[in-house]
This record gives C-alpha cells, sequence and structure tokens, in this order.
C-alpha cells in the first residue's frame, strides 16, 4: 500500500441499525483534487464525517500520508473542513474566524497569515465585519480561508458552493482550481453537481446508495462507465431493453437489429438494457439498416446543436443531439430514424440478471 | 388608523394601559406630592440623602447581583450537563427544573425556614460530621437569604437557556473540533455564544425576581435585614407615608429598569446578531 496521499478502504458505517456506508475504498493522491458525487442521502457527507473523525466507523482503515487516522482524535487529525453550510463563528469577525485554528502561533506570526489568507480569498476589506453581515459568497469563502489557515495536510469539503448562483459558482470553481495549481492540497470535495465535480477534480467517485460505483478520471467515467447507474448519473443516457442475438449482436424491445463492432461478453437470448448518449445518435428521415425507429416529438435549438426528444415504439423517451443543419425538420408524430455509433454504445445485464 | 392586522393587540394594549401603565403613573405622580402638599422630588432627596435609607437601596441591588451570580454559578454545570444529557436525562432534568416553579414561592420560602434553621439538615448534618461544634442557624442571615433565593430563581435561568440548547447548531462546535480546538475551547466558542442572549434573559429575570421578593426577604431575612420591598411596605403598612413609598418604589423601578435596558443593550451587540 502507498504511503502517500489519502486512503478509505474498506469502511462501512451504520446510524443506529441503518447500514449507510457499504465498504467503501478509494485513493486520493497526494495534491490531488477528488470529487465525492452521487445522489442525495447516498453517504457522501458520511465519509466526510469519517474522515474528520466526526463519527467512527464501524469498520475499516482511512489513513493519511501512511498514518491510520482512525484511532487519532478529531482535534489532532490536521485538517481543514469547509461545512456544507459554513459553520462560521457568528461572533467572531472574518479575521477572528481565519485564525480561529492559529491559536499555537505567535501574535506577529498569526498576523501576518490571516492577512495573507484574507488576500488569497480577496476579503481583505471584510477583515472586520461578522460573517451574519456578508454574503454566501464572501462567507462561503471565510469557510475556506479559516480551512487553509491551519496548513492542514488534507482538506475536506461538504457542497461548499451548494448555496450559490451559478456565476458565483462558477468563478469560485476556478478560483479553486487556481489555488489548487499554487497550493497543491490533498482534497476531497462533496457535491451533487457533475459539471462542478468535472471542472475542479482530476478523479471521480461515483456513489451511489452507500457503495463506491466507479473511481475514474472524468473521462473514464463518461466514456466507460462501470454500471448503469454511473451512466445514466453522469449526462444522459438513453435505455432501451434488448435480447443478445449472437456474437456482438442485439435486437432492441423496439425491434432495431444492431451489429456491434465488438463481442459481447453475453450469451444468446441474455437480456440486456443498451444505452446511447444523445450526442452519439443521429437523424435519419428515412430508414436504414442497424437504426432505431421512434417517433418525433419535439426539437429544441441548442446553440449549434438540435436537442431531439423522441418516443420509441414501447413508450420510451429517447433524446439524441445532432449538429443543426438547413435540412428539412420532422413534424410532431413523424417516424424519424436514429442511427446509433455502435462503438460507444454500452451493454449492461438486464433485471435480475448476473453479468 | 388603527389598521386590521393590529385589531386583535387592541384588548391587550387597553388592558395593559387601564391596570398598569395608569396606577404606575399614578405611582409617579404621588411621589412626586410633599408632606406639606408641595409638588417635587423631595420625597427623593429626603430617601437619597438618609444613609440608612441608602444603604437598603445599595443592599438590595447587591443581593440581586449576588443572587445572579450564584444562580450563574449553580447553573453551569446543570447546563454543561444538559448539553451532554441524552434524550431521557434531558427530560428529566427538565421536570427536575420546572417541578419546584408549581409549586408557590410562600410554600418554597418555609420549606427552606425548615432547612435553614438550627434543628434544620444543614445544621444537623454539618454537626455530626464533626465540622462544627454547636448547631447554628442560617436563618435572618444574608448567607441564609442567597441560599434560598438562588433555589428558588434557578429554573429562571435555566428555562431560557434549555430552550436555546435544544435547537443549538453543533456544526460550528464540530469545526472548532476540526481547527483543533479542546472540548472547553470548542464549547465556549461555539456554543456560549449561541446561549448568551438567553442568559441575558435569564439574568434579567433573576435579578428583578431577586430585589423584589418580598415573601423570602421578609420571612428568612427577618426583620434585621432591610430590603427595598420592605422599606415600601413599613413606609405604607406602618407609617401611612404613600408619597415615601411611592417614590421608593420608583427607585426600585428605575434601577432594576436601568439593569435591564444595559443586559438587553448587550444583547444587541454586533456580535451576538447572529444568535438573536
Ligand atoms: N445523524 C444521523 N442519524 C441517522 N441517520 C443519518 C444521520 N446522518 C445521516 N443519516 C443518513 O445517512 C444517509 C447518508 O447521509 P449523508 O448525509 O452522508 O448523505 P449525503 O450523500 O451527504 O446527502 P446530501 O447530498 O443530501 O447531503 C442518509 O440516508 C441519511 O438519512
Ligand atoms: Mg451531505
Amino acid at each position: 500500500m502507498a504511503d502517500t496521499g489519502l486512503q478509505i478502504s474498506n469502511v462501512d458505517h451504520s446510524y443506529e441499525d441503518k447500514q449507510v456506508l457499504h465498504n467503501v475504498n478509494f485513493d486520493v493522491p497526494d495534491g490531488k483534487v477528488v470529487a465525492l458525487l452521487g445522489p442525495s442521502g447516498c453517504g457522501k457527507s458520511t465519509i466526510l464525517r469519517a474522515i474528520a473523525g466526526l463519527i467512527t466507523p464501524d469498520r475499516g482503515r482511512i489513513s493519511l500520508q501512511g498514518r491510520d487516522l482512525t484511532k487519532v482524535q478529531v482535534r489532532n487529525r490536521k485538517l481543514g473542513m469547509v461545512f456544507q453550510n459554513f459553520a462560521l463563528f457568528s461572533h467572531m469577525t472574518v479575521a477572528e474566524n481565519v485564525a480561529y485554528g492559529l491559536a499555537h502561533l505567535p501574535r506577529q506570526e498569526r498576523k501576518e497569515r490571516v492577512a495573507r489568507l484574507l488576500e488569497l480569498v480577496r476579503l481583505t476589506a471584510f477583515a472586520n465585519r461578522f460573517p451574519p453581515s456578508l454574503s454566501g459568497g464572501q462567507q462561503q469563502r471565510v469557510a475556506v480561508a479559516r480551512a487553509l489557515a491551519t496548513d492542514p495536510s488534507a482538506l475536506l469539503m461538504d457542497e461548499p458552493f451548494g448555496a450559490l448562483d451559478r456565476a458565483l459558482r462558477a468563478e469560485l470553481q476556478s478560483e479553486l482550481v487556481r489555488m489548487q495549481d499554487d497550493v497543491g492540497i490533498t482534497t476531497v470535495m462533496v457535491t451533487h453537481d457533475q459539471e462542478e465535480a468535472q471542472a475542479v477534480a482530476g478523479q471521480l467517485v461515483v456513489m451511489n446508495e452507500g457503495r463506491v460505483e466507479q473511481v475514474g478520471s472524468p473521462e473514464e467515467i463518461y466514456d466507460h462507465p462501470a454500471s448503469l447507474f454511473v451512466n445514466g448519473f453522469i449526462g444522459h443516457a438513453n435505455q432501451q431493453h434488448a435480447t443478445v442475438t449472437g456474437a456482438g449482436r442485439l435486437k432492441t424491445a423496439g425491434g432495431a437489429e444492431i451489429a456491434m463492432n465488438r463481442t459481447l461478453n453475453y450469451l444468446p437470448g441474455a437480456e440486456v438494457i443498451v444505452t446511447s448518449r444523445p450526442e452519439d445518435l443521429s437523424l435519419s428521415l428515412t430508414e436504414q439498416p442497424g437504426a432505431i425507429a421512434a417517433r418525433f416529438d419535439r426539437a429544441v435549438v441548442m446553440g449549434r446543436f438540435l436537442t431531439i426528444d423522441a418516443t420509441l415504439p414501447d413508450g420510451t423517451a429517447i433524446k439524441a443531439q445532432v449538429l443543426r443543419d438547413g435540412g428539412a425538420r420532422p413534424g410532431k408524430g413523424d417516424a424519424i430514424w436514429l442511427i446509433p455509433d455502435t462503438s460507444r454504445l454500452h451493454v449492461f445485464p438486464g433485471n435480475n440478471q448476473i453479468n | 388608523m388603527i389598521r386590521k392586522e393590529t385589531l386583535l393587540s387592541w384588548p391587550m394594549i387597553a388592558f395593559m394601559v387601564l391596570f398598569f401603565i395608569s396606577p404606575l403613573l399614578l405611582l409617579a405622580g404621588i411621589s412626586l406630592r410633599g408632606e406639606d402638599g408641595s409638588w417635587g422630588l423631595g420625597n427623593f432627596a429626603a430617601f437619597l440623602s438618609d444613609p440608612f435609607a441608602r444603604g437598603v437601596l445599595t443592599g438590595t441591588l447587591a443581593l440581586g447581583a449576588k443572587v445572579t451570580f450564584f444562580v450563574s454559578l449553580a447553573a453551569l454545570p446543570l447546563v454543561m450537563l444538559y448539553w451532554h444529557a441524552g434524550k431521557l436525562l434531558r427530560g428529566l432534568i427538565l421536570i427536575c427544573t420546572l417541578l419546584p416553579m408549581l409549586t408557590a414561592n410562600v410554600v418554597r420560602t418555609f420549606a427552606w425556614v425548615v432547612l435553614l434553621g438550627r434543628n434544620g439538615p444543614i445544621s444537623q448534618t454539618l454537626l455530626g460530621l464533626g465540622l462544627t461544634e454547636r448547631p447554628f442557624s442560617l436563618l435572618f442571615s444574608e448567607t441564609g437569604l442567597i441560599i434560598a433565593l438562588v433555589q428558588i430563581e434557578l429554573p429562571l435561568l435555566l428555562l431560557p437557556v434549555f430552550a436555546v440548547l435544544n435547537r443549538a447548531d453543533r456544526k460550528t462546535l464540530e469545526a472548532a473540533e476540526v481547527l483543533g480546538a479542546g472540548r472547553w475551547r470548542a464549547w465556549f466558542s461555539a456554543i456560549f455564544p449561541q446561549i448568551i442572549p438567553a442568559v441575558l434573559a435569564g439574568w434579567v429575570l433573576v435579578f428583578a425576581s431577586a430585589t423584589t421578593s418580598y415573601v423570602t426577604q421578609s420571612v428568612i431575612g427577618g426583620a434585621r435585614l432591610i430590603y427595598l420591598p420592605q422599606f415600601v411596605y413599613r413606609e405604607v403598612g406602618v407609617l401611612f407615608q404613600w408619597p415615601m413609598a411611592a417614590a421608593i418604589s420608583i427607585l426600585l423601578l428605575a434601577s432594576t429598569g436601568v439593569i435591564m435596558l444595559g443586559l438587553t443593550m448587550l444583547a444587541r451587540h454586533e456580535r451576538l446578531q447572529g444568535h438573536a
């Protein structure tokens, strides 16, 4: 086992008798940002709390730079944490908040450090204000400065930008990326916003119902989702039930015969779910071999693209995104054919079936 | 002028004006009446220039301050216990705090007469342990009075504080711990500021209630320890000096009022804005 960075190994946790973390494993390389993402209630905050020591997991090991943290008290872990709702001390000024973790330093050194951090988050002018009189974005930056002040060996951030509007969120995200380039702190950031995760982190950890579904770079996860859940959670995925008819051949519930350009690890006759990204479908107004027949519902212009909503014969919705050309557009209810890029289709086991 | 939204509050306002504001104004009026029928601040001047009366005034305010101090001291461990207690223990502490309040003040005072007396459990226990040579009585002493008042007024401080602790934000406590603060520092920087407004409100109640508790003061303090309420009673009931009694009442009201105002202003301090 490597002894740099942050390692979470085989962590289980239960609240009362309800298990909310199941065998969670992932590593954060030294100085890198990892984003934890997943739907609400999947256990993201619980993992951060376990790393910080605010809860003790039932099982598993959490180690930082090779040191087992499980037996170390919260206050001795030397971590920085940004809470979901900031948790600032509202009776202390911005400067006092930032200085809170620096009580052990001599006065002069403490002052200099606070000044430097306030400059980093561009809040120097607000040093003597109280948090309740600041905007959400400013409070957020105080929370980040306070967490960074102690020179933490790792930074934990729980949906730090959750409460902000889109513009401010984007600004703070790029600020974080810039800061990370300068300082390079091992960071775990929780978010349920996939765009934010992709913008900030080099590695994503996708979770569902207390389990890690996949760990990988944003590309890996988008291009090679490990499960149907990941496929649908990161970006949009059209799903169709299908049956394997031969080596690399499928027949969808709607009757389309798809010839994959690779062999599949399924026996003929196996029930599967085949998924496609909207941008991997192209539109045809005439029947084509291997095309998926659908009925056109509507099209929405998105810049240079056209987003098409259509319905398959069995009633499932399907989405396609194509480049806008001057050609004729179908009307509502017209028959259309969507041609999949077979190299980019994903096949997952159908219900109640093991790969 | 009468707006619909305020309509419901009018009966209460009328009641207050009729039975609280007007008697108070009347009292203020009477206090300005001299012995010879003239009007002026003579009564106040007479009271404040009398060293004995001045002593009673400062003694009463000091009693309020001492009781408030010792109530706070007694409350601290209970507040700590309540904070760390689980649901069940919290309920138990709350009931134990509320129960004495269901008993009349007079009854509680007479219970203290028994406890503080020469043959009471305090004296007998210390005697049994050999900590004192002969039985003693805490009755008619300020120590005894303070002990009784602290017990009687304690719930007035505890209840508002418990109410705040029930919905206190634990996230800042966790933030303090993650930042390396020890238990005490974390508690005092995260939880204590949240209860300060409740503590100030409790202090106002305890102070006002201790300085004006005629029954406890006269029963346990006895005839030698005189506080303003008894002084007022003496003026009215014994000397029939209504104007003087009114002046003393106004002084008592004004001094507790000033302290209340001070504490309320403190609660409005910028540093406490997030917790109000
Ligand atoms: N103190 C607690 N006591 C009991 N159950 C809890 C407690 N905290 C969280 N849970 C449960 O544990 C599960 C995971 O919660 P957690 O807060 O980790 O979710 P999350 O992924 O952070 O969600 P969100 O995105 O909404 O913040 C949830 O089902 C939640 O109801
Ligand atoms: Mg959460």
